[in-house]
């Protein structure tokens, strides 16, 4: 082992130790770059219909993971396909985000209720 | 190199578990209104950075899923209160929390005002600083439950031996730090001693292991002292008492 690398151990066990003194590192969820996708959007103030592309990139890798989904990533998923004018498939995962967390069924019934009374 | 890091990450480890607080806030209105999600509405920019209520808003949902609240999508609430007129996050920030909550049938909403958000050239070093209020309002009764300051300063110095070389590396970090403003690194570190110090930030939500265990319980008590952040109620009042002997 090089002294280097000894360095290198030594400083990723103690940021661990360091870690678990608090509960550990381990998040609740798969967050799968969700905060940085919507970090770039209003960066470089891209377009809803290229926020959706990477949001439903995120998406696949966490259920694929069969991970836990985080809170709103779903809807604001749904959201951005609704903007580019995607709305069948927005309808789709505003109901998933429903489904998912209980806090959130009334706002998304009635997203659901207007939208589809819109488009029908 | 080694004692040092050992040295910091002791220093990490005492800050991150610091359960002692000599002084608690008051958790007795936030444990009987439980909320069980938020609404982040439009950050407020006190700062000089235009773009910074947006890039911190992206540090919320990790910071308050995290903790173990239920987090309305926060690029639709934003998109859609833009839409219904409610773009301007003074005027939203002085609406009324019931009405608002009704929206989106939300149990509380946190609003977050940056108070800084800079970097500073200073020749041999330079320093950025955040500094943000939040606070977090009953959607059901529509007070206040919680209100917390927090600051964070990255300096970076350089200290080569080189003093030309540190002028030089310095002033291009300062250069880069202050063109794209992207300080949410620092805004991640300030979210988490806001929400996580015992005593100061908020308990754990209904989706942490941690809610309601013993643990939470004893770091955010329920002291019946009233304060929940900001100004103690027993100086408000002596101020009050002081301005109106003034006046008389």
């Amino acid at each position: 082992m090089t002294k280097k690398n000894l360095q290198k151990g030594v400083l990723a066990g103690l940021l661990l130790v360091s870690l678990a003194a608090c509960g550990g590192p381990k998040t609740m969820y798969n967050w799968g770059g969700y905060d940085y996708a919507l970090l770039k959007h209003y960066k470089d103030g891209t377009a809803s219909d290229e926020l959706a592309l990477s949001l439903k990139e995120i998406i696949e890798k966490i259920e694929r993971k069969e991970d836990k989904v985080p809170p709103g990533l779903y809807a604001d998923y749904a959201y951005a396909l609704y903007d580019s004018g995607n709305v069948q498939e927005a309808l789709v995962f505003f109901a998933k985000e429903r489904d998912a967390w209980p806090e959130s069924a009334p706002f998304m019934t009635s997203v659901i209720d207007r939208i589809s009374g819109a488009s029908s | 190199m080694i004692k040092k890091l050992i040295a910091l990450s002791v220093l990490l480890a005492l800050a991150a578990c610091k359960t002692t607080q000599v002084d608690p806030y008051d958790y007795t209105s936030f444990r009987s209104m439980d909320p069980h999600s938020i609404l982040v509405v439009p950050v407020m920019n006190s700062s000089n950075e235009a773009e910074a209520a947006d890039f911190f808003l992206t540090t919320l949902p990790y910071a308050l899923g995290e903790r173990g609240y239920y987090v309305f999508p926060v690029n639709m609430v934003k998109r859609t209160m833009e839409a219904d007129g409610l773009s301007d996050p003074t005027l939203v920030h002085e609406a009324d929390p019931v009405r608002l909550g009704k929206l989106f049938d939300a149990d509380s909403i946190l609003l977050v005002e940056i108070l800084k958000w800079e970097s500073n050239y200073v020749i041999l070093s330079s320093n950025i600083t955040v500094s943000f209020r939040y606070t977090l309002k009953s959607a059901q009764s529509g007070e206040t439950m919680w209100q917390n300051e927090q600051s964070f300063v990255h300096s970076q110095s350089g200290n080569s031996g080189n003093f030309i070389a540190d002028l030089i590396a310095t002033a291009v970090a300062g250069a880069i730090n202050s063109m794209k403003s992207d300080y949410t690194p620092l805004a991640r570190t300030a979210n988490n001693f806001a929400l996580y110090t015992a005593g100061r930030g908020i308990p754990s939500g209904p989706y942490a292991l941690t809610y309601k265990d013993e643990k939470d319980l004893e770091a955010f008590p329920e002291t019946g002292s009233g304060w929940i952040g900001g100004p103690k109620p027993e100086e408000v009042e002596a101020k009050t008492e002081e301005t109106s002997t003034a006046s008389e």
